[in-house]
């Protein structure tokens, strides 16, 4: 069965999707009221989101019910739950629309989460282009729930106190990293820290904090008013529920599709109109641009989840689907996709600082006819040398989808190398 | 010179009061951004004078500011044109032809590089990373605010003299 707007979407369908009465119309707000009203304890509503097998919708797919459940016990200092909305990720946007379509949800996913870790305060750590779009129509949903009584002080009638405020970021791809956004949200430049501590005992002012996508929050409210086990049916064997897809590039019609896992990629690429006009598909990058690509043959086999991708050799990311035709110069490509990761490193480490600028000029050296064997061995070697040398995986983003373009594609590298003195 | 009679506007003022009251008391730090950007909503941009006026007014340190405008990319510290045009040309915008659109239009202002203002100072013109709004490429937004896919009929419509300038 393939589902279609059954969780984050489920508002569309309508003109203001976005809007409370919407959300009440679809049964919003009704699992917060169920928990404060029965008192469902924490440790309930970690066992049902464990058994939804909704996994970390931001990229890394980690298990959410397990990372709730890392929360220490409290000890009267404050505890923070965070909303990562910074989605910086080339092909990415899926939040977006989340945030500007169904604000709501995401507010009752990050009540609840507050309810169950303890924290009496909350962010939304929006990045900084979404200014006239998600972030005002998220203000003024923060507004709607404190006016009804969902958030703020005595909730709904109870002695709970949870405040949730939205901040705004400034522009930076890095401060999408957990730690990264945690100092920018203190006033900071985005610099990563190093891992662990985790942010589950030192996170945003120091203090215990729980941090998770948009996406992962917006989940919650549906799968605690249907049922864990509802969720995890709508996707495959391991990857429970649905997922937004972002697919972009060469499709005749790019956008979010909420489906399935599980779903083949050949029936995501339909939804999307196929390939655009009436080309052949040459190579998919399945989720994200920090995502190693997979040619034709081998993303047509497969299916879209966590494990189908992975077994292909790339990963479900944060399932965006960046679709190419068969005119694409993949060097070409590549390099503009190196010069972004050179540009957003923050410059902390020198692998990430010096390695992605070796990358790019290497590649453009390449595009520009100027290359020859040893250059390419250069580019190999740094790759294979950057990844696990700094603090966090923005260099190691890019050195996978180097390696993969390398690998699938070597010969359009080899057509542009200058094939003359080796030293 | 340290100027301890702090002249930010008082629209600015309300805003950094509105910040400081989304965080814990004492964390004056965090609100240093929000500061920062309204303070560039009503002077346009950063200028180091502004940037000393928002360390006095928040208890930080000039280099505390100082090293949070200059590593965001939306913070502006050199003056702009009236409108600040960013283009998206990373790669689901060039699948769709964003790199070309912006070559030519760099041409057509005669600005030869980034972030540079054409010479009636209408158009600040500037290549950005992804905007996350990949299915309307390419994804360019005016002033902020999305605009896209920005195509060159929408650029005819935009700056209609663009191809005289």
């Amino acid at each position: 069965m393939h589902a279609v707007n059954q969780v984050c979407f489920r508002t569309h369908g309508v003109t203001k999707p976005w809007s409370l009465e919407r959300y009440f119309e679809v049964g919003g707000y009704s699992s917060w009221k169920k928990i404060l009203t029965e008192n469902i304890p924490p440790q309930d509503i970690i066992q049902q989101i464990k058994i939804s097998q909704l996994r970390g919708r931001g990229g890394a797919g980690f298990p959410t019910g397990l990372k709730w459940s890392f929360m220490p016990h409290p000890d009267g200092s404050p505890r923070y739950v965070i909303c990562n909305a910074d989605e910086s990720e080339p092909g990415a946007f899926k939040d977006r629309e989340i945030l500007s379509t169904n604000p709501h949800q995401i507010i009752e996913g990050m009540l609840i989460a507050a309810y169950v870790m303890k924290a009496d305060i909350g962010y939304f750590y929006l990045r900084g282009e979404f200014r006239y779009e998600g972030y005002a129509r998220l203000e003024k949903a923060l507004q709607e729930a404190r006016e009804h009584g969902f958030m703020g002080l005595d909730i709904l009638g109870t002695s709970l106190k949870i405040e949730l405020h939205a901040v705004l970021g400034a522009g930076a791809y890095v401060c999408g990293e957990e730690t990264a956004l945690m100092e920018s949200l203190e006033g900071k430049k985005g610099w990563p820290r190093f891992k662990p501590p985790f942010p589950a005992n030192y996170g945003l002012f120091g203090c215990p904090t729980n941090i998770n996508n948009v996406e992962t929050y917006a989940s919650i409210p549906v799968i605690l008013e249907k049922g864990g086990a509802w969720f995890a049916a709508l996707g495959s064997e391991k990857s429970g529920g649905t997922k937004v897809f972002s697919i972009s590039g060469h499709v005749e019609r790019p956008g979010n599709y909420e489906i399935s896992m599980g779903t083949p990629f050949k029936t995501l690429l339909e939804m999307a109109g196929g390939v655009w006009k009436g080309r052949r598909l040459k190579a998919v990058i399945p989720g994200g641009s920090s995502t190693p690509v997979l040619p034709a043959d081998i993303i047509m086999a497969c299916v879209m989840d966590y494990e189908s991708i992975k077994s292909a050799g790339s990963m479900l990311g944060s399932g965006s689907v960046i679709v190419l035709d068969d005119t694409v110069d993949m060097p070409l490509l590549l390099e503009r996709m190196a010069l972004f990761y050179y540009r957003e490193s923050c410059g902390q480490c020198s692998p990430c600082r010096e390695g992605t600028g070796w990358i790019w000029r290497l590649l453009k050296k390449i595009n520009q006819g100027q290359a020859d064997d040893a250059d390419l061995q250069t580019l190999k070697r740094i790759c294979q040398n950057i990844p696990g040398t700094t603090i966090c995986a923005l260099a190691d983003s890019i050195t996978g989808p180097v390696l993969s373009f390398l690998n699938h594609y070597g010969h359009e590298f080899d057509k542009k190398i200058q094939k003359g003195d080796r030293r | 010179m340290k100027n301890n009679d702090n002249s930010l506007p008082d629209i600015v003022l309300k805003d950094i009061k509105k910040a400081l009251k989304k965080y814990p008391e004492g964390k004056n730090q965090a609100a240093v951004k929000a500061a920062l950007m309204s303070a560039q909503d009503y002077y346009g941009w950063l200028s180091p004078d502004v940037l000393e006026k928002i360390a006095v007014e928040l208890g930080l340190t000039s280099i505390q500011v100082y090293e949070v405008a200059t590593f965001y990319t939306l913070f502006h510290t050199k003056p702009v044109g009236k409108n600040v045009l960013s283009i998206c040309t990373n790669v689901s915008c060039s699948l769709r032809g964003a790199q070309e659109l912006y070559n030519n239009l760099c041409v057509q202002l005669q600005v030869s590089s980034d972030n540079q203002t054409t010479a009636d100072g209408q158009w600040t013109l500037r290549e950005v990373e992804c905007l996350a709004a990949c299915s309307q490429a390419p994804a360019a937004q005016i002033n902020g605010r999305y605009c896209g896919p920005l195509t060159e009929e929408a650029l005819d419509e935009l700056i209609p003299n663009r191809r005289v300038m």
